[in-house]
Formats: structure tokens, C-alpha cells, sequence
């Protein structure tokens, strides 16, 4: 019989968790997109020193790119936030419609937020806390102020969210966050529709469209 | 010697292109089917504007394309609609703060600063209803001419109602209201308003503030227009040649280079 106790470290600390007195992509240029996140061990292997180990190995390359100010996107113009999933099946094709104009997603919503330390000895507890706490599970405030804070504190000049097919709970209120959150901080949001598995949910012409008015409009060039 | 700028705007429905001066006036304008192949189109339009003007290709100083069909034009930078529909519209009306533009395939919502700028837009995704296609489809199923829709509703007495949520289905409704002896007019208010309900629908996402002005190939349907203005609840401008204005903002965005 499995056994929580069995898998979990006495003490878990993910990549986020060790990072965020000293967070990187805070830096200008970024030396992380998110997209680069989006390919790590995000949501697999948790709580496992195997993970903890390849996190400390990214976090040093990652402080290596700072010391030598090496940027994630040459030239960073832009700093954008991420929420939700990836489209994984369009993963780099979408993100470089922004790279190629410069933006950087200096922070997300999506893989920080499986980052959650375990109290020893209650496993039971502790898991129901961290998958009842986490952001996925979270009301409209919630994922309001959360959005509104990264945006403020990562000084992010624009947002994206990605409306996803296959998770409904979480994608339908995204609307209604949006201009709440564009209410909030004067900051341009655009919603993307697609799907975190499925490709025939992803229409290429239709997000690229979209991405160049969405990145036109931040450039401003009037 | 004077400099002039074009702007391409090749859609799925139609292709347009509009010529200015440094003044940022309009020289010429035309537009014509797309079909499938946009570029050709817009290349004839643009050679057609310049041989009216008695201008020779070397007198151009800039091209901006923009529509579905921009990457395949050769314009010295391709723009989104959406910045060209604001562009415009900003130039030919100040105080405009919201633009509903319904095209071929596209229905937009753009919220727009006084320079142009866009603070928020939002377009219809992966579907045909409310847009010219649906009212294209509505006029094949009553055997009238698409540019007849607009005097049709116009003798109305009463609107057949017609969901918005899907053209195909949108038809059988349509052949069922035939079917129980309704008269065309009612139909074609229906379908007027079904586009406009659809449309304001959108629009809730970025909301609505005046001056509200109405811009596409749809904007010439009078129907489409009082359904727009009655249930955003302002009044609606039309542009006097709807259907070329992401073209002139492409234009003014080539003369600004």
C-alpha cells in the first residue's frame, strides 16, 4: 500500500521557494523567459531530491546569467505575466510571437504556484493544505490580488492569459480577472484561446493576430 | 517632389487599399474581391489608384499592409487591424472611443485613446456569427442580394427572432421561419439583429463608450446600424466608406514612418 510518509521529504524546498528572497527575473533583463520554466520538472517528480537537486543545478545556471547580465530575450522591451498552463503543443511557436518583439515573461502564475512546503510528520494535513491552497483551487479575489501583486512587484508592463479547453474551472473566470485586474493597475491584458493538450484547439492565424495588436498596442508607435 | 503612402488591407472577404498625400489626405480608394489570391488584388488596386493619379510606382515613399493577407504583401511593415482600424479612426473622428468594426470573417471591439492608441479590443474566435459571412449565408437561404439586407429590415413590421450563436444553425432557423410563411423583411430584421446581438455581446468584454463609431463591409447595412445603436443604446457614426478604413489607418501608419 502506498504511503504518503514514503515519498515525502522532511523538508521540501522547490525551486520558487529557494528563490524568492532573492528572485531573479525581478532583474532587468530577465535571465529567465517563463516559457524556460514551463519545460522543467513543474508539476512531476515533486518532493523528490532528484527535483530538489535540478532545481539548485537551474538556480545556479540562473545566477550565472545574472552575474554575466545575459538576458532570457535579447534586447528585453517588454516584461509580461503568464497565467495558466503552457500550450504545449504549440509551446515555443506561441512564446516566440513575443520573444521576437522583445518580451520577456519575467514571472507566472502557472509554475510557482505548485511550489508549497510540507510540515513534517502531518502528510495528510499538509497535502490537503497545499492542493486546497493553491491557486488552481482559489476564488476570483484571490486570483485577482494575486495577478495584481506579481504584476506590481515584477513591474510588468503587460499580461496573458491562456484560456484552456481542457480546464474550464479554471479558464472561466478568466474574462471577468482580466478586467478586473486591468481596472486595477492600467496594465493591458489579452486572453488567448487554445488548449494545454489538444492542437486542434490552437488556430495559428487567429492567436498570431491577436498577439502582434496585443504587442502593437504596447508599443505604442503612434 | 511630393511623397504619397498606401495602405494595403487584403481581408478573407475583400482586399482594399487607399492612397494619401503628406497632408494625409485621400488621393484614392478602391477595393474588390479577394478570391484566393489577395496579393494579386491588392497589386491591381494599387497600380489602378496610382495610373487615376497620374503617379508613377517610384512616387510611393511607403506601403503599410495590413488583414489576414499582410505577410504576403511587399509593404515596407505589416500592421494588425486592429492598430489600423484605430488609426483611422482617431484621424477621421477625435472623439471616438469605440470602434465596432464587422468584416468578412472578423467582428472587432477596439476601445481607443484620442491619438489612436488602443487600450483594449476583443475579437470573435473560431466562429462566423456576427459577422458579414452570417449575413452573406442569411441572403443565400432568402434569395435576396446581401446589399438589399439593410432596405429589407428597413420595411419590417415585426423581427423573426434568430439565435446568434451559430450561422449554420442560424439558417435552418431562418428556412423554418420561411417555412411558416414569414415575410423576408421580418427574417432579414431578425438576422440584423441577431449580427448586432452578437457583436454587443463582445463588446461587454471591453465595454462601450462614445462617440461610438461603425466601421466594415457591415456597417453598410442600415439594419445592422439602428440594431448596433439600439441595444448599445448611443448613437452609431458610419464612416462614408466603411469598409476602406483599416486600409487609410495603414496608409497613415506608412505616412508616420
Amino acid at each position: 500500500m502506498w504511503r504518503a510518509t514514503e515519498r515525502l521529504p522532511p523538508r521540501r524546498r522547490s525551486w520558487t521557494s529557494a528563490a524568492s528572497a532573492w528572485c531573479p527575473t525581478r532583474r532587468r533583463p530577465s535571465p529567465l523567459n517563463a516559457v524556460d520554466l514551463f519545460i522543467q520538472l513543474v508539476v512531476v517528480l515533486r518532493g523528490t531530491p532528484q527535483s530538489a537537486a535540478y532545481y539548485r543545478v537551474l538556480l545556479d545556471e540562473v545566477k550565472e546569467r545574472v552575474r554575466k547580465g545575459q538576458a532570457a530575450v535579447e534586447g528585453e522591451k517588454y516584461r509580461l505575466l503568464w497565467d495558466n498552463i503552457a500550450i504545449w503543443s504549440h509551446l515555443y511557436r506561441f512564446f516566440s510571437l513575443f520573444s521576437q518583439r522583445g518580451a520577456c515573461f519575467v514571472v507566472d502564475t502557472y509554475a510557482g504556484g505548485w511550489s508549497t512546503d510540507l510540515a513534517p510528520g502531518k502528510p495528510m494535513e499538509s497535502l490537503a493544505r497545499a492542493y486546497t491552497g493553491i491557486f488552481l483551487n482559489r476564488g476570483l479575489p484571490y486570483r485577482v490580488n494575486q495577478m495584481v501583486d506579481l504584476i506590481r512587484e515584477f513591474e510588468v508592463d503587460g499580461f496573458v492569459m491562456h484560456s484552456n479547453r481542457s480546464c474550464k474551472p479554471y479558464s472561466l473566470v478568466q474574462e471577468e480577472i482580466r478586467r478586473l485586474v486591468m481596472q486595477k493597475t492600467g496594465v493591458p491584458g489579452l486572453l488567448v484561446e487554445a488548449d494545454m493538450a489538444d492542437p486542434r484547439a490552437y488556430a495559428e492565424e487567429i492567436v498570431r493576430n491577436r498577439v502582434q495588436a496585443f504587442m502593437e498596442s504596447l508599443a505604442a508607435v503612434y | 517632389m511630393r511623397s504619397y503612402f498606401v495602405g494595403v488591407d487584403i481581408g478573407s472577404l475583400t482586399t482594399k487599399a487607399v492612397l494619401i498625400d503628406e497632408q494625409r489626405l485621400i488621393i484614392g480608394q478602391s477595393f474588390s474581391r479577394s478570391g484566393f489570391a489577395g496579393k494579386e488584388v491588392a497589386l491591381r488596386l494599387v497600380g489602378g489608384l496610382l495610373a487615376k493619379a497620374g503617379l508613377e510606382p517610384g512616387q510611393v515613399s511607403a506601403t503599410v499592409s495590413t488583414g489576414y493577407g499582410r505577410i504576403t504583401y511587399p509593404a515596407e511593415r505589416e500592421m494588425s487591424e486592429i492598430s489600423c482600424q484605430a488609426r483611422a479612426i482617431a484621424h477621421l473622428f477625435p472623439g471616438a472611443r469605440t470602434v465596432i468594426d464587422i468584416g468578412g470573417q472578423d467582428s472587432k471591439v477596439i476601445k481607443i485613446l484620442q491619438n489612436g492608441r488602443v487600450l483594449d479590443f476583443a475579437m470573435n474566435d473560431k466562429c462566423a456569427a456576427g459577422t458579414g459571412r452570417f449575413l452573406e449565408v442569411m441572403a443565400q437561404a432568402l434569395e435576396v442580394r446581401v446589399e438589399d439586407l439593410g432596405r429589407l429590415s428597413g420595411e419590417a413590421r415585426e423581427s423573426c427572432p434568430i439565435s446568434s450563436t451559430c450561422t449554420v444553425f442560424a439558417e435552418s432557423e431562418v428556412i423554418s421561419h420561411i417555412a411558416r410563411g414569414a415575410k423576408k423583411s421580418d427574417i432579414v430584421a431578425g438576422a440584423c439583429e441577431a449580427v448586432a446581438a452578437r457583436v454587443i455581446t463582445m463588446a461587454g468584454r471591453v465595454g462601450i463608450e462614445p462617440d461610438l463609431i461603425f466601421t466594415g463591409g457591415v456597417a453598410h447595412n442600415a439594419g445592422v446600424v439602428k440594431a448596433l445603436s439600439k441595444k448599445a443604446g448611443l448613437p452609431v457614426t458610419v464612416p462614408p466608406e466603411p469598409e476602406v478604413t483599416a486600409a487609410l489607418g495603414a496608409a497613415l501608419f506608412a505616412a508616420a514612418m
